[in-house]
This record gives C-alpha cells, sequence and structure tokens, in this order.
C-alpha cells in the first residue's frame, strides 16, 4: 500500500516523456468541410470574374479599378483552390486507408478527378469545372463519412 | 515470408507488479505517457506504461507485441502500436487497435528491426 502511494507520488512529481499513439494530425481532426469551404470560395469568384463588366475604354480609373477588383478575384481563386487540392490530398494520404478503398474501389479515381477540377478551377475561370469540384467534394464527404459510420449531411456556407 | 496477425490481441496489459516495479526502479524498465488514442482499447490518451528496453536483445519481435519504436519520419517522436506482422530479418509492420485514429505501417511502411525500442510490459491502471 505505502509502495503504491510512493509509485504514484513519483509519477505525480516526475512526469513521463510522451509515446504517441494516434494519427499525424491531431485525432479527428480530418473533416472534408475544410475543402468544402475552399471550393464553395472557388466557386464565387468564379461568379464574380464572370459577372464583373469592363469600364469604358478611355475609363483610367473605372480600368485601374477593375484591374484590381479582378486581380483579387484571381488570386483568391487560385489560392483557394489549391487550398482544396491541398485538403483532398491530405485526407486520401493521411486519412483514407486501405480496408476504405477496398469498400470504395472508385476512390482513387475520384480523388484523382477531384484534384484535377482543382488544376482546371486554376487555369480557367471555368463556373462548369468549379460546380464539378463543389459536386466531387460532395461524393468524398459521403464516403469519408461513411467509412466512420456516421450520417453527416452535407450542407454549404454560401 | 511474413508472419501474419489473424486477429487483435485480447489479452488484456497487466498492471505493473512488484518485479516489474522493482525493474523500473534498476532502469530495465522506461516509464512513457501515451498520447492518444490509437491503442485503445488496451492502452488509453493518458495512460503510463512501462517499456522492456531489452526486450529485444536477444529475439526478434513477435506478433501481437506491443511495442515502442521512433518513427520513421518525425524526429524524436516515438510511437506505440501492435506488430501485426514480422518479416525474416526482422522488420515489423505495425498497425493500432483502433485504425480509424491511427497511422502506422499502413501509411510509413514496415519499421527497420533496429527502430523498435522495446515492449510495453505492463500499464498503470
Amino acid at each position: 500500500m505505502i509502495g503504491k502511494k510512493l509509485v504514484d507520488a513519483y509519477r505525480a512529481a516526475v512526469p513521463a516523456p510522451e509515446i504517441s499513439a494516434h494519427c499525424d494530425g491531431p485525432c479527428g481532426v480530418y473533416d472534408p468541410a475544410s475543402a468544402r469551404i475552399a471550393a464553395e470560395a472557388v466557386v464565387s469568384m468564379t461568379k464574380k470574374l464572370k459577372a464583373i463588366a469592363a469600364p469604358a475604354s478611355g475609363d483610367h480609373a473605372g480600368w485601374l479599378a477593375f484591374h484590381n477588383t479582378t486581380t483579387r478575384y484571381i488570386l483568391i481563386k487560385e489560392e483557394q483552390a489549391h487550398i482544396a487540392k491541398n485538403e483532398i490530398l491530405v485526407l486520401w494520404t493521411d486519412y483514407f486507408k486501405p480496408e476504405h478503398l477496398q469498400k470504395f474501389p472508385d476512390l482513387h479515381d475520384k480523388i484523382w478527378k477531384a484534384t484535377k477540377l482543382c488544376s482546371t478551377c486554376k487555369h480557367e475561370v471555368n463556373l462548369d469545372a468549379a460546380e464539378k469540384l463543389l459536386a466531387a467534394i460532395k461524393e468524398i464527404h459521403e464516403i469519408f463519412w461513411a467509412t466512420k459510420n456516421r450520417d453527416v449531411a452535407w450542407y454549404v456556407a454560401s | 515470408m511474413v508472419r501474419c496477425e489473424l486477429t487483435s490481441p485480447s489479452r488484456e496489459l497487466p498492471a505493473p507488479g512488484l518485479p516489474e516495479l522493482v525493474r523500473w526502479f534498476f532502469r530495465r524498465r522506461k516509464r512513457f505517457r501515451v498520447n492518444g488514442d490509437s491503442m485503445r482499447p488496451l492502452i488509453a490518451d493518458g495512460d503510463e506504461v512501462l517499456v522492456d528496453v531489452r526486450a529485444f536483445y536477444h529475439r526478434n519481435p513477435r506478433v501481437g507485441d506491443i511495442v515502442a519504436a521512433k518513427h520513421p519520419y518525425m524526429r524524436d517522436v516515438i510511437i506505440v502500436k501492435n506488430v501485426k506482422s514480422v518479416a525474416d530479418n526482422g522488420a515489423v509492420f505495425l498497425a493500432g487497435l483502433n485504425p480509424d485514429e491511427s497511422t502506422d505501417s499502413r501509411a510509413f511502411g514496415a519499421i527497420a528491426r533496429d527502430q523498435i525500442i522495446g515492449r510495453v510490459t505492463s500499464r498503470f491502471a
């Protein structure tokens, strides 16, 4: 009894070095929602770029504002498409395991196509590709939550 | 030739008895605090375990051993996993008991024999 108390007191006083029994990221933080948010931003920026009207030819201030705004939209589109691609790839390499692939044999193909769509969204101002990207992430979302045996509804912020 | 485990270990890790505590006192065991849930239900997040650092001086790890090993890519990170299979050269394939919460040999491949630090012998209750 005294021995156990001594051991407990020692353990409380002297912290043991850590040994890791978890995934590379903090446990349970994987979520396709981060890819979805980025893809939504890509859809939004693409729509804004398509909708913006060019100023009259001699309107210097108008052109300056036009270039400034389109540059900002393009910059955000480029950045968010890259974030979406990265988030999808992290799920692919770090979360999904061989047993998930057995259950969802088309997972590699879906990931590949989704990341290709991220590239298309960067290269072009392509609303069709942006909406297809969001739809592809929805499919990944469904597979992801199915592997966790959880029924998580798909929703969009915008 | 690789020996494979068919089922997860069903045994429990005992609490350290007096002989284990004596070995710990004489530095034959190392104490670690486990961080993460990949070894549930055997070891929970926050549990402390004792590791026999000489366990594999004279024998290779066996399927079903719970081992402490150096992470193959992350310096200064030590991992605790279950030995799923052992190759003839002593390289081991490690897996968590809780696959969804574990990054293990499915992601980083087999671990070389000399990266294994020791065998987990007991868990403080």
